[in-house]
């Protein structure tokens, strides 16, 4: 099994189930006409044009286009991920935010409780931006020393969290969440740190690697 | 636009099974509480199962989605189970001490069926189930041809 065969389902893993992406890969690749073992970026343009059709019965038309962009870059060197920086401005955001992070989680070689851990953070983080702000940037930094960790940067320009201590303490219940969802998110960190104001919120979540 | 990624819902029987995949948005999360709900309103269904294999995360958003569907569906008299969760994902929802709320659990797809009371045939008992491995490698055989 070839490396670019590696990479197209690990890529494809993230916006699909497993046997989603299987199936749909292999498909692709009996249609361009070769084997699995043959798969090589030679053949990348061709597959990505093959996958489409299938793809689009799975994704909304902004995950297609950001799995796109990924496929894309397949094969081309790519500078070690130290730190990645998003906008966060609809809802797709979120999505495309938990997908980088477990990216990134993966080239550091994260265990697989690390990876939901950080995509989980990432994900509630980036929900609040969208929820209560109109938008803001979340940033995800690796740290090897002194231990390896993962930081997570969420900043946002929103009119702040006024109950922000009743929150924490469980006192509030919010129809939509955003209680459980930041408690939860404290739980999950080995730091949280939150500041907010009426000019903004900003936290820091670090997660051990 | 329309979304091209509704989630489908399969009628087994008397029971509802929607495998919740994909991206559920919150267009997507309204989608599915409608279709499912018209499902039911349309009678004789008797149980509903949410199969979260498909979900590679559940966070609290998600979590809250699955929540108001099986309230809305016990509103209707239709009790729900969820099943296939895994075990990073159930870890991290128990980590962040979030509530499925009256939500049933179950491990896998069939013990979801049996807690509605369908159960493998007479004498099929022993059979072993249809895995995904299986399915994984009956695709890598049929591409080799």
């Amino acid at each position: 099994m070839s490396s670019a065969y590696d990479q197209l389902l690990s890529l494809l893993r993230r916006y699909i189930s497993q046997i989603n992406a299987q199936n749909i890969l292999a498909r692709a690749i009996r249609e361009v006409g070769i084997e699995k073992h043959q798969v090589s970026e030679a053949h990348l343009g061709e597959l990505a044009s093959k996958l489409e059709p299938s793809l689009r019965l799975f994704l909304r038309p902004a995950a297609l286009a950001s799995l796109q962009s990924e496929l894309g870059s397949i094969g081309r060197p790519s500078a070690p991920l130290e730190s990645i920086s998003l906008a966060i401005k609809q809802e797709a955001d979120i999505a495309t935010a938990r997908a980088q992070a477990r990216d990134m989680c993966e080239k550091l070689g994260a265990r697989r409780m690390t990876i939901q851990k950080l995509a989980t953070v990432v994900s509630e983080l980036a929900r609040n931006i969208y929820m209560y702000s109109h938008g803001g940037t979340l940033e995800i930094h690796h740290a090897a020393s002194p231990t390896s960790s993962l930081t997570v940067r969420a900043v946002d320009s929103g009119p702040g969290i006024t109950n922000l201590d009743d929150i924490m303490k469980g006192n509030y219940k919010s129809r939509t969440g955003l209680g459980a969802g930041i408690r939860g998110t404290k739980r999950l960190c080995e730091r949280f740190d939150i500041k907010t104001s009426p000019a903004g919120t900003t936290v820091e979540a670090e997660v051990a690697v | 636009m329309k979304e091209p990624n509704r989630v489908p819902i399969i009628r087994v029987w008397n029971l509802l099974l929607v495998p919740v995949q994909g991206e559920l948005g919150d267009t997507q999360a309204e989608d599915l509480k409608r279709d499912v709900l018209g499902a039911i309103h349309t009678g004789n269904v008797e149980g509903l199962v949410l199969d979260v294999t498909g979900l590679w995360l559940i966070d609290s958003h998600l979590c809250a989605v699955l929540t108001r569907l099986a309230q809305a569906a016990s509103l209707m008299g239709t009790r729900t189970i969820v099943c296939g969760m895994s075990a990073e994902i159930a870890l991290t929802i128990q980590t962040m001490g979030l509530e499925l709320g009256a939500v049933q659990t179950a491990l896998s797809l069939e013990q979801a069926f049996e807690r509605f009371g369908v159960r493998a045939p007479e004498g099929e008992e022993e059979d072993r189930p249809v895995l995904e491995s299986d399915l994984a490698s009956s695709v890598a055989k049929g591409e080799s041809q």
